[in-house]
């Protein structure tokens, strides 16, 4: 074994982010860590790095103790990283980034560092040689070499960050999220780059939201969730496990999900296209309130989302569903205001809202319950119910729709006086969604509302939304929870790397196989 | 010493006001306005000008000259922070915009001579110079050893006046919940529908008046107004006291604008005159090194 975990912790006051986590990494494999959003992957490879300490638990490497070293002990013992966001030195060139990668090997004392004396040239051009190759290495053409960091396209400073960290020389190189943001054909770039560094020898530790990639180059894949390891085996030994699918694709509420969508076994291919084909044009409501049309939107070189189209009609519950990172936040974040399209149409109840102002699009009643909750920590409660009534004030009658919701939400009338900080996790999304309904919303959309919550907060934050819509008030929902969004859903489109793959009704896509495998790959 | 205890309060008055100001941008905004200084300088000008050039009355001259540094308020927003926030510009640009903008604004009352382009504004050029006695009645009192000017004292009632108002306005009002939503998460409050480069402008419009307010009672009470008040009075010192209450909390910014009044005027007894200037470094510095976030600060910690 290379690496090796043994129940390790590490606890945010009451969050426990690693909770016992014992892992094996074999010499010279490729090991995969996956598991939902929030469950402790980054942390458990922070611990791993030294640069979150232990809380309780050991590591070693081979021999080699981790566990208490400070991050750059542990780099200097053989273990590179990339990090999820790249954290390349921008205003370095490509090379130096690489050079200073190699730190750690240097023999010459700094004083030597410092000068380029006659008898170290040497050994610094035999580096500068040695960076050239490592970047040859990961695939970037010599020419980069001089180009400053910030100036290089995302999937060359990707490769970049590898570079660096290769240059260690590790025994173990973690990648963390390496193929994010990046388009297919970067993202098989990336996967044929990983095996071939696999191929000459170096163990790899690969945590990736895209289930393709993982499963595809890993030869175990161990999985976490709430911070604890849930299974652990080859890929299509957890890509079967029910915990890991009901992890992913969370459970379908009162319905009881005995199979999981594609254990059946039919032609997913054949079926993928049917579902594909018939629904779109078929089933899309005529009248609608919200028209997306063709929106394609980035971030820099990245393109998150690639050409999207839908309709929501007023009275339904659409769901959008989909792994990580496949692009759902920022539709509504675009359909809020927050970020502009790149290109394409967006109109609610005839609004523009690829132009109009975010206060604007609150007013006309399209409200958003963010990700995270995004409640305001330092007010009170109350003071958070009583700004979200800012977009629709109408004197008299706004004290009593704050009491209406406080009787929806009885638990938050009991707190009403204690910072909003304060609240639980699922309190404080009940606190969310209540500020929502203040903003006197005709289309509420709600971002992963489930999101880190235990299965108990998870049926009363789900039955609080269908109370909601049963009221009147339209839903567009974005969450990981699959199975549980599908079962409320009128309709639902399935999103994959920014592009929409399916659309259907909701009880169709829960038996659909094509659902599972935009999760986990396959 | 009586009379030095009084003085510490109302030069501690003055402080607080202008302080009040220069956190709440901080607050909000996280970006220090450099240009508060200015407009404390030319509230002071303008409404000297007002009522010496123009011979208006002193209440017309100070409200003018308040309105005439709210509106400053609105160009610092529009022209100084808004384009470079367009631009995700990191808030180092801010800074040195404001700072270009206090340069801009202390050159043209430089260059006000009888005859010159900014004549309207200001005829002194570089002079100080004071208003004319009985510009306000200034009855004086003698109690014991103390002397009671009117013009000082009143200092003190006006500006924690304001201050209570300001606090009112933060803690308990639609608007003030609107700001501290703005200064905690600005996402958040867009998702709330509000308007965030709104609120932005109107915190400008507050700060400023408050600034050009303090410049006005500064002028009036210390008979020194000149192109150079800003700088050499509240410049380091107004930022000295934030940090010592707490980057953008008010009531920090209160009680450390009373703090630095009484730390110099104890140091002016002790040690003289000379110690004074000095004395609101030392006391930036200690509170630096002793408690980082200031009296009433949150902690300041980036994430990682």
């Amino acid at each position: 074994m290379l690496l090796r975990l043994d129940d390790v912790r590490r606890h945010f006051g009451g969050v426990h982010a690693v909770d016992g986590v014992s892992l094996e990494v074999e010499q010279g494999s490729i090991q995969g860590l996956i598991g939902p959003n929030g469950a402790g992957k980054t942390t458990l490879v922070n611990v791993i790095t030294g640069y979150t300490r232990f809380q309780s638990g050991r590591a070693w490497l081979e021999s080699d103790e981790l566990s208490g070293l400070p991050a750059h002990r542990v780099a200097g013992l053989g273990i590179a990283r990339t990090f999820q966001n790249i954290r390349l030195f921008k205003d370095l060139t490509a090379l130096e980034n690489v050079l200073i990668g190699m730190h750690v090997r240097r023999r010459d004392d700094t004083l030597a560092q410092l000068g380029t004396l006659p008898v170290f040239r040497g050994n610094e051009q035999e580096l500068i040689k040695d960076a050239h190759a490592l970047l040859e290495t990961v695939g970037l053409p010599s020419s980069v070499g001089p180009r400053h960091a910030a100036t290089l396209p995302y999937g060359d400073q990707r490769r970049l960050e590898i570079a660096r960290a290769l240059a260690l020389r590790p025994r173990l190189l973690i990648l963390d999220e390496p193929a994010a943001g990046m388009n297919p054909s970067e993202k098989q770039g990336m996967r044929e780059l990983i095996e071939r560094l696999n191929a000459d020898g170096l163990t790899i530790l690969l945590i990736d939201h895209d289930m393709r990639l993982v499963m595809g180059v890993c030869r175990r894949v161990a999985v976490l969730n709430f911070g604890k390891k849930i299974a652990d085996g080859t890929p299509k030994e957890v890509s079967t496990d029910p915990t890991v699918i009901k992890a992913y694709l969370g459970t379908g509420g009162e319905r009881e999900v005995r199979s999981a969508p594609g254990a059946t076994g039919v032609d997913e291919e054949r079926e993928v296209e049917q579902a594909a084909g018939s629904s779109r044009a078929a089933r899309e409501p005529e009248k609608a309130i919200l028209d997306v049309e063709d929106l394609t939107v980035s971030y820099g070189a990245i393109v998150a989302v690639r050409g999207v189209s839908f309709r929501v009609a007023a009275g339904e519950i659409v769901a959008l569903i989909g792994a990580n990172g496949a692009g759902k936040s920022t539709i509504l974040n675009t359909l809020s205001g927050l970020i502009r399209p790149e290109s394409g149409r967006a109109t609610f109840d005839g609004l523009d809202l690829a132009n109009a102002k975010a206060s604007a699009i609150v007013k006309r009643g399209l409200v958003q319950v963010p990700e995270g909750r995004e409640i305001l920590a330092r007010q009170t409660v109350m003071e958070n119910l009583e700004l979200a009534t800012w977009a629709r004030r109408d004197g008299a009658t706004t004290r009593r729709r704050i009491e209406d919701v406080l009787k929806r939400f009885p638990i938050l009338g009991e707190r009403r006086d204690l910072s909003a900080g304060s609240l639980s996790g699922g309190e404080q999304q009940m606190l969310a969604i209540a500020r929502g309904l203040l903003a006197r919303p005709r289309l509420l959309l709600l971002d992963e509302p489930s999101l880190g919550l235990a299965p108990q907060m998870v049926d009363e934050v789900f039955r609080a939304i269908e109370e909601i819509h049963k009221d009147g008030t339209t839903i567009l929902l974005v969450e990981q929870n699959a199975l549980r969004a599908l079962a409320i859903a009128d309709r639902a489109y399935v999103i994959e790397t920014g592009r929409i793959l399916l659309s259907g009704s909701g009880d169709e896509l829960l038996h659909n196989p094509a659902v599972r495998r935009a999760y986990l790959g396959g | 010493m009586d009379q030095q205890i009084l003085n510490a309060i109302f030069i501690g008055s003055i402080y607080a006001l202008f302080a009040v100001g220069y956190t709440l941008v901080f607050g909000i905004l996280d970006i220090l306005n450099l240009a508060h200084s200015a407009v404390f300088m030319l509230g002071a000008a303008l409404t000297y000008s007002l009522v010496v050039t123009h011979g208006q009355p002193f209440w017309i001259g100070a409200v003018l000259g308040v309105a005439a540094s709210a509106l400053i308020g609105l160009v610092i927003e529009h022209v100084c922070l808004r384009p470079l926030r367009r631009r995700q510009a990191p808030p180092i640009a801010a800074l040195i915009s404001t700072i270009g903008l206090a340069l801009v604004i202390v050159a043209a009352v430089e260059q006000g001579k009888s005859g010159s382009l900014f004549s309207w504004l200001w005829v002194d050029g570089a002079n100080s110079v004071a208003f004319p006695p009985g510009t306000v009645p200034n009855p004086t009192w003698h109690i014991g050893d103390l002397t009671l000017e009117a013009s000082k004292v009143l200092i003190i009632p006006i500006s924690i006046a304001l201050m209570l108002i300001l606090g009112y306005v933060m803690r308990f009002t639609q608007v003030g919940r609107g700001l501290r939503a703005v200064a905690e998460n600005p996402r958040a409050a867009r998702l709330m529908g509000l308007d965030v480069d709104r609120m932005i402008s109107l915190t400008l419009v507050i700060s400023s008046a408050l600034g050009g307010l303090a410049g006005i009672l500064f002028g009036l009470a210390l008979g020194d107004i000149s192109p150079y008040i800003g700088r050499d009075n509240v410049e380091v010192r107004g930022l000295a006291v934030i940090v010592l209450g707490g980057m953008g909390s008010i009531p920090g910014a209160v009680i450390g604008g009373y703090l630095l009044g009484l730390i110099e005027i104890l140091a002016l007894v002790t040690f003289g005159s000379n110690a004074r200037g000095g004395v609101a470094f030392a006391a930036l510095f200690l509170m630096l090194v002793l408690r980082p976030q200031g009296l009433f600060g949150t902690r300041l910690r980036e994430r990682i």
